[in-house]
């Protein structure tokens, strides 16, 4: 007697897949310095933690509420990354960084 | 007849606590002049927190059950109680405080910042009264967008806080991506998604639900402020106004730190996760006190001081949940209100005369009085000088560490107090030792209500220091009422 092999499930794969969209974006968001991309890269673990959801199968509110809040955070986001090249001329990390120290420095110095 | 309504008003305590900021917040955007925008948030925040005192004396002091058996389900517990009614106090002060510098950030911000200070508070205000951990979720990211909000909106004078408000919502979302992960590993894990659950829960896969619960706990400490996740604080904070220090530094970590405490509490006592997680939080815990502190003693920003003696602080909570019983969480409560107090006394008075560096702190007391008191008493409850709250807190930690045979925790305590010592030291001595080589403003540039908060929050740092009895004893309730008190 031949015992039924257990239905294949692409679930642990899918799983793994989506930590992986997490943890890409999440380096992203942390370690480039340009704000554009720093904002793509949360996109990417926000996606990625909404399909790890899916995938671990939360409740549709979970996927909704997650949804909103990846809506939110880029939308705001993107506000921000606008003022900060009106304000400083830039969105790269280093030099904004660089331009708050030397206002750190003037405002020292005043 | 008005006994009736109070009565009414006392059922459904947890969703006016939720829903008053929100309306007064609604309200102050469409009130038009500044000042009478700041009147309506300032009632708003003024009502919430009588309610919500009202409701947690009822609760933890008389030990009575006064949640409505209809309406919205909100989940009431010991600890969520608690520190919802600290956040109601501290909205309602620092909306008080930041009434003098309305015109400062600008025309625009001036009503949209104390609302989204009043939206932030609701945000976590729901974080710690519910059950869901989804909706948990979804109400951490309402008062953390909040505060990403405000410190953007308030970068008028000033664009570093700009740039702070960046890093809050890179970090932040990193931690809200890594959060919702956690939730969904740990409900997969667990078998439902309710936070109550947890202690008895029969989880079927403790290395999935450890892992979960880890990563809930670090998207929490990111924006609580917790070492080595607090790279946006100082960036955020340290150049800021009073809206940004106020509404940030103190309210936004405090919500963050409340809620963090509630979901350890619960998670701790999993029994299958709860060894692991402990040692998670007691490492974190370690690593936030001493990085805090150190950096708080090299620091010759004032307000970026403040904020890494908070660190310090948030790791004194971590490693308070850490030892998993209710003594520890007691612990932690009274942590959080010295962290509360401390931090509205140190930045009101800061503010006050618009005292950034440690240089313009020379010959502060005298030139603005009441403002050098409100820092000094923040300054020792934050080097934990007997007869303050602070002091308070760290012995209920030393105590209960001990108890558990965690010296080390201990140990590190003390070394935390001795660096307070140190850069806290330094800060009295500039005060009233030194005269001022430049004349900076003083506290007449303000209204004198701006300064009446930091100097409430002084007196409670010292006046609980002195008679803790019903602050300790409500402590020790809520941290035994953590189980749930929901019909």
């Amino acid at each position: 007697m031949i015992a039924a092999a257990a239905p294949l499930s692409l679930d642990p794969a899918l799983a793994a897949f989506a930590c992986a969209l997490v943890v890409i974006g999440v380096a992203s968001a942390l370690v480039l310095t340009n704000a554009v991309k720093r904002l793509a890269g949360l996109v990417i673990a926000g996606i990625g933690a909404l399909a790890a959801l899916a995938v671990l199968g939360a409740p549709a509110g979970a996927l909704t509420a997650g949804v909103a809040v990846l809506f939110a955070q880029v939308a705001l986001g993107a506000a921000i990354v606008v003022r900060l090249q009106e304000s400083y001329g830039s969105v790269a990390s280093s030099e904004i960084d660089g331009a708050d120290l030397e206002d750190d420095a003037r405002g020292s110095a005043s | 007849m008005n006994g009736a309504y109070l009565e009414l008003a006392r059922a459904h305590a947890p969703l006016l606590m939720i829903v008053t900021p929100l309306v007064g917040a609604a309200l102050m955007l469409i009130s038009g002049p500044a000042r009478m925008s700041w009147l309506i948030a300032c009632a708003a925040a003024v009502f919430g927190a009588v309610i919500a005192v009202d409701f947690a004396t009822v609760l933890l002091m008389q030990l009575t059950h006064p949640v409505a058996e209809v309406g919205v389900a909100l989940f009431v517990d010991g600890i969520g109680v608690f520190a919802a009614a600290l956040v109601a106090v501290v909205l309602a002060l620092a909306i008080v405080a930041v009434g003098a510098t309305l015109k400062e950030s600008g025309a625009s911000p001036a009503p949209l910042s104390p609302a989204l200070m009043l939206a932030g508070a609701a945000g976590w205000t729901g974080a710690l009264m519910t059950r869901d951990l989804i909706a948990l979720f979804a109400s951490v990211e309402a008062g953390w967008l909040a505060a990403v909000g405000l410190t953007a909106v308030n970068a008028v004078r000033d664009r570093t806080p700009l740039n702070g408000a960046f890093r809050m919502l890179t970090l932040g979302g990193a931690g809200s991506a890594l959060m919702l992960l956690g939730i969904g590993m740990l409900g997969r894990a667990a078998g439902g998604f309710e936070i109550d659950a947890l202690p008895l829960a029969q989880i079927r896969m403790p290395n999935l639900a450890g892992a979960g619960a880890a990563l809930i706990v670090l998207g929490l400490c990111v924006k609580a402020g917790v070492a080595p996740l607090h790279a946006w604080s100082p960036v955020a904070i340290g150049r800021g106004g009073a809206m940004i220090a106020l509404g940030v530094g103190t309210l936004g970590v405090l919500g963050a730190l409340s809620v963090l405490t509630r979901f350890a509490a619960y998670a701790i006592t999993a029994p299958e996760i709860g060894a692991g997680f402990s040692v998670a939080l007691a490492g974190l815990g370690a690593l936030s006190v001493v990085v805090g502190a150190v950096q708080a003693v090299g620091s010759r920003n004032l307000l970026r001081l403040s904020v890494y003696a908070g660190v310090s602080q948030a790791g004194c909570v971590l490693l308070s949940l850490a030892l998993g019983s209710p003594a520890g969480f007691a612990a932690a409560l009274m942590q959080l209100v010295a962290f509360a107090a401390a931090s509205l006394a140190f930045y009101g008075g800061a503010l006050a005369g618009r005292v950034h560096s440690l240089d313009m702190l020379n010959g502060y007391a005298t030139r603005a009085p009441l403002a050098s008191g409100a820092i000094t008493a923040g300054a020792l409850s934050l080097m934990g000088a007997p007869l303050t709250i602070g002091f308070l807190g760290r012995w209920r930690l030393v105590e209960a560490g001990v108890g558990a045979g965690w010296w080390w925790a201990a140990g590190l305590v003390i070394i935390a107090s001795l660096a307070g010592v140190f850069y806290g030291g330094r800060l009295v001595e500039r005060m009233y030792f030194r005269r001022a080589n430049v004349t900076y403003a003083g506290e007449g540039g303000v209204w004198r209500v701006a300064l009446a908060p930091a100097l409430i929050a002084a007196i409670a740092t010292i006046a609980i220091g002195l008679a803790p009895g019903a602050l300790l004893n409500a402590a020790a309730n809520a941290s035994r009422l953590m189980t749930g008190l929901a019909p």
